[in-house]
């Protein structure tokens, strides 16, 4: 009853403060652009602070090809959040959605369309979604995300040359980690800490990846992908 | 004449079969411990990573001959008191025993030498069966499974880098090397009091398990007690493997079993230059 | 004073309640064997053990070498040789290489000439690479004094050497100790067996509950003593007739078929044999015998 309540809210509100601004068209457009990288390969420098995880700083190569082929490669352990990781938007929202324009939004210096994206269903794994979409090169700079498994996450994405390159050069992911994920003794221990230093956002978990190198339509073998995800 | 001395303590050491005891221990549990690995370890991966890898894609091999050097130290620095004391326990009762205490003290040889080369030729003998433990685990380990970065589950869930983690394992040794001498210095000091060898290796076993359960006790009313114990700090090795590294806590572990190791020689000492030998 | 190897004196060991050596003075000189006896616990191996070091007297003084033990024992100790009490081995080690690490420990030349030369000397060269666990005691007693003298010491201390030899062995073992007294040695003789010191020794001093009873040479000590000295006869009934009626009937201790023991003093033995056989009795056999602990309780009684 509340969701149909906010949908029509949202509806209202579009109606009545958008300039004809088209989420849909928007997210369309930039699924476009994402469109024209058929594959691409690059090196990433991963940093996560976590409160209970000291993960050093490690060095990977990611493959993409689409529609949905990744691998990630390294010569020593690398971890990456499975979210937005390919920046593949229609990854991002595979499932039934409604899209709302909001408003428009500096995301540093650039201007974005800031767009909701609500799933049709019970069953998507997302609850809300909010896109910030660069309006001058339809290219994601931030999302922020509620999901019913993960918490909360939000991505900032920076781009070093976003005329040429439309992938990013640094992607800031932050979230908050369910506890019940973790085990209990270490979950005793950061409640403990966090009482001691009346910390109470030590549950939150950062990850700061540096791209370079890309290269982009290249075109990468479908057997490179065989051996893992 | 002091280096002959230890060399000498060295060669008896060496030539008795309790000796072997310890490497015979390890040279077999180790061989099995890495073969359940080989075929078990990456469920004890899966396991401390679990959390991770519900959010995060996650590559790498862990299972490498760091983690097995940890994982079989974590194990077993336990057990090697036991196996310490049934040399240092013998070192001084086994020659009252066998009467050649008086075939040592009637030799131009100052009875502070005499102890004191025992006493460090049984530190060496420690330093040997734990270099062996080290080779048996992070270097077979290492050939087996190779090297890679450290997974550590302890308060926190650490990866290591590679080349972060030998320091690690260089002081850890060193510290439980630290702890080893306290333990040995304890069957020393009964070893130097009475004539037969089985009493101080009973006596420093019961007395170290009584610690341990003292110290594992969660009792409010025993709590004042714990720093007090010596086993308490015995653990401080693991220290090493966190990060930040809790310089001061990893101090004053180590004071406190420096300490008692130069005490307990001390004090093995005093009663040995006093000792009337009868034996 | 240089002459003077042992000087021990008012030396006393107390345990507790237990006095074990107390007041004991005692000298030794150069060249001499000393001959120390005293029956079992008579504080015997404490004082050896005060001489080396090994137990620290409760009071008195001793100087070995003109040197006081405790301030110079490792300059005295260089200097001694011993076995104390029965000798102990590294049981899991060879015979050499027990003499190994012993003669290095007193500074010893430890070179494997030397080793299986002192080895060849009390007769263990071909058992050298046994483990000393194999040994008999009589083995373990030769490979004593093996380590005793490897590293060529002035001053011999033995504590009982010939326990746990056969006759043979202990003949050796004397003609060994008085080579190494002609080599200008000088020998600390602890025993039990009066006999033994008699045979060989030049000075003795006898000891009891840890007091000395009397000390001197053992001409000296043992010449106005009583012996008891057993004849063995041919023909039991004449000699027994012609005994009666001679000086020799008061001295008879006992009489058993043909062997009769008299009290005698050492030169009476030859004038007793004298009559015996001017009257015709044949003497098959003449043996002296004197037993520490007789003369033991005669010293007692006279004191």
């Amino acid at each position: 009853m509340f969701r149909i309540l906010l949908i029509a809210l949202l509806f209202l509100s579009n109606d009545a403060f958008t300039q004809d601004k088209d989420a849909d068209e928007i997210i369309k457009k930039m699924q476009t652009v994402f469109d024209g990288i058929k594959d691409y390969k690059v090196d990433m420098t991963i940093s996560v602070d976590m409160s209970f995880l000291k993960v050093p700083k490690s060095k990977a190569t990611l493959y993409f090809k689409q529609p949905d082929k990744v691998k990630l490669d390294s010569k020593g352990f690398a971890m990456l959040p499975k979210e937005g990781l390919t920046f593949s938007p229609g990854k991002m929202l595979d499932f039934a959605y409604s899209a709302f324009y909001i408003k428009e939004e500096k995301v540093g210096e650039s201007n974005t369309h800031v767009i909701k994206i609500i799933p049709d269903a019970d069953s998507a794994r997302v609850l809300l979604t909010t896109l910030w979409v660069d309006s001058k090169f339809n290219i994601l700079r931030k999302i922020k995300s509620t999901t019913k498994s993960a918490g909360e996450f939000e991505i900032e994405l920076t781009y070093a040359d976003p005329a040429n390159i439309k992938l990013p050069s640094t992607a800031e992911l932050t979230f908050t980690f369910d506890q019940n994920k973790i085990p209990a003794r270490i979950r005793e221990e950061i409640q403990k800490e966090s009482k001691d230093q009346k910390n109470q956002n030590s549950m939150n978990g950062k990850v700061t990846i540096r791209y370079e190198n890309y290269s982009i339509n290249k075109g990468l073998p479908d057997d490179l992908f065989k051996e893992d995800q | 004449m002091f280096g002959k001395l230890i060399s000498i303590e060295l060669y008896k050491i060496f030539r008795k079969w309790r000796t072997y005891i310890g490497f015979i221990a390890i040279g077999v549990l180790l061989p099995i411990i890495l073969t359940a690995l080989y075929y078990e370890g990456s469920n004890y991966i899966n396991f401390s990573m679990r959390a991770l890898k519900g959010s995060f894609l996650v590559v790498g091999n862990l299972l490498n001959g760091y983690l097995v050097g940890y994982l079989i130290l974590q194990a077993l620095i336990i057990h090697i008191p036991f196996l310490i004391v049934l040399v240092g326990g013998d070192l001084m009762a086994g020659e009252a025993t066998a009467g050649t205490y008086r075939m040592l003290a009637i030799r131009p040889v100052s009875r502070f030498k005499i102890l004191t080369a025992k006493y460090l030729s049984g530190i060496m003998y420690i330093g040997i069966l734990l270099l062996f433990l080290a080779f048996m685990s992070i270097g077979v380990g290492s050939i087996i499974f190779g090297t890679g970065e450290l997974l550590v589950y302890s308060n926190k869930i650490y990866i290591f880098p590679a080349s972060d983690v030998i320091w690690r394992f260089l002081l850890s040794y060193m510290f439980a090397m630290l702890s080893m001498s306290t333990v040995f210095g304890l069957s020393f000091l009964f070893s130097s009091i009475v004539e037969n060898a089985i009493g101080p290796i009973v006596a420093t076993m019961a007395l170290i398990i009584i610690f341990i359960i003292l110290s594992a006790l969660p009792i409010e009313s025993l709590a004042w007690i714990k720093p007090y114990l010596f086993t308490n700090h015995m653990n401080g090795w693991m220290t090493f493997f966190a990060d930040p590294v809790d310089w001061s806590e990893i101090t004053e572990s180590a004071l406190v079993l420096g300490a008692h190791s130069v005490g307990l020689y001390l004090v093995s000492l005093i009663l040995f230059l006093k000792k009337d030998i009868l034996s | 004073m240089e002459d003077l190897i042992i000087k021990v004196e008012k030396l006393t060991k107390k345990f507790k309640n237990f006095t074990a050596v107390d007041d004991l003075h005692l000298n030794v000189h150069r060249g001499d064997i000393f001959g120390f006896l005293g029956p079992n616990g008579a504080g015997k191996s404490t004082t050896i053990r005060m001489l080396l070091t090994l137990v620290k007297p409760t009071a008195g003084d001793i100087q070995i070498f003109g040197k006081n033990i405790l301030s110079s024992r490792n300059d005295i100790l260089r200097k001694i040789g011993a076995i104390v009490e029965k000798p102990d081995f590294y049981m899991y080690l060879s015979a050499y290489k027990n003499l190994e690490i012993l003669g290095k420990l007193s500074g010893a030349d430890t070179s494997k000439k030397k080793i299986m030369e002192q080895l060849g000397v009390v007769g263990l060269d071909k058992r050298a690479k046994s483990k000393v666990k194999t040994f008999s005691h009589g083995m373990k007693q030769k490979l004593g004094l093996a380590q005793a003298l490897l590293h060529d010491p002035e001053l011999i201390i033995l504590d009982e050497p010939t326990t746990g030899l056969d006759p043979q062995g202990m003949k050796e073992v004397r003609e060994l100790i008085r080579e190494l007294k002609d080599k200008g040695k000088t020998i600390f003789l602890s025993s039990h067996i009066l006999r033994e010191v008699e045979l060989i020794a030049n000075r003795m001093i006898i000891i009891n509950k840890g007091k000395t009873l009397v000390e001197g040479t053992v001409d000296e000590l043992l010449k106005s003593d009583t012996l008891d000295v057993t004849f063995e006869f041919a023909d039991s009934i004449k000699a027994s007739q012609i005994i009666n009626e001679s000086r020799f009937a008061g001295m008879i201790g006992s009489a058993e078929k043909n062997e009769y023991t008299f009290k005698l003093l050492k030169e009476e033995i030859p004038e007793a044999n004298r009559f015996f056989v001017s009257k015709d009795i044949d003497v098959i056999a003449i043996s002296p015998r004197k037993s520490l602990e007789e003369y033991f309780l005669k010293i007692t009684e006279q004191q």
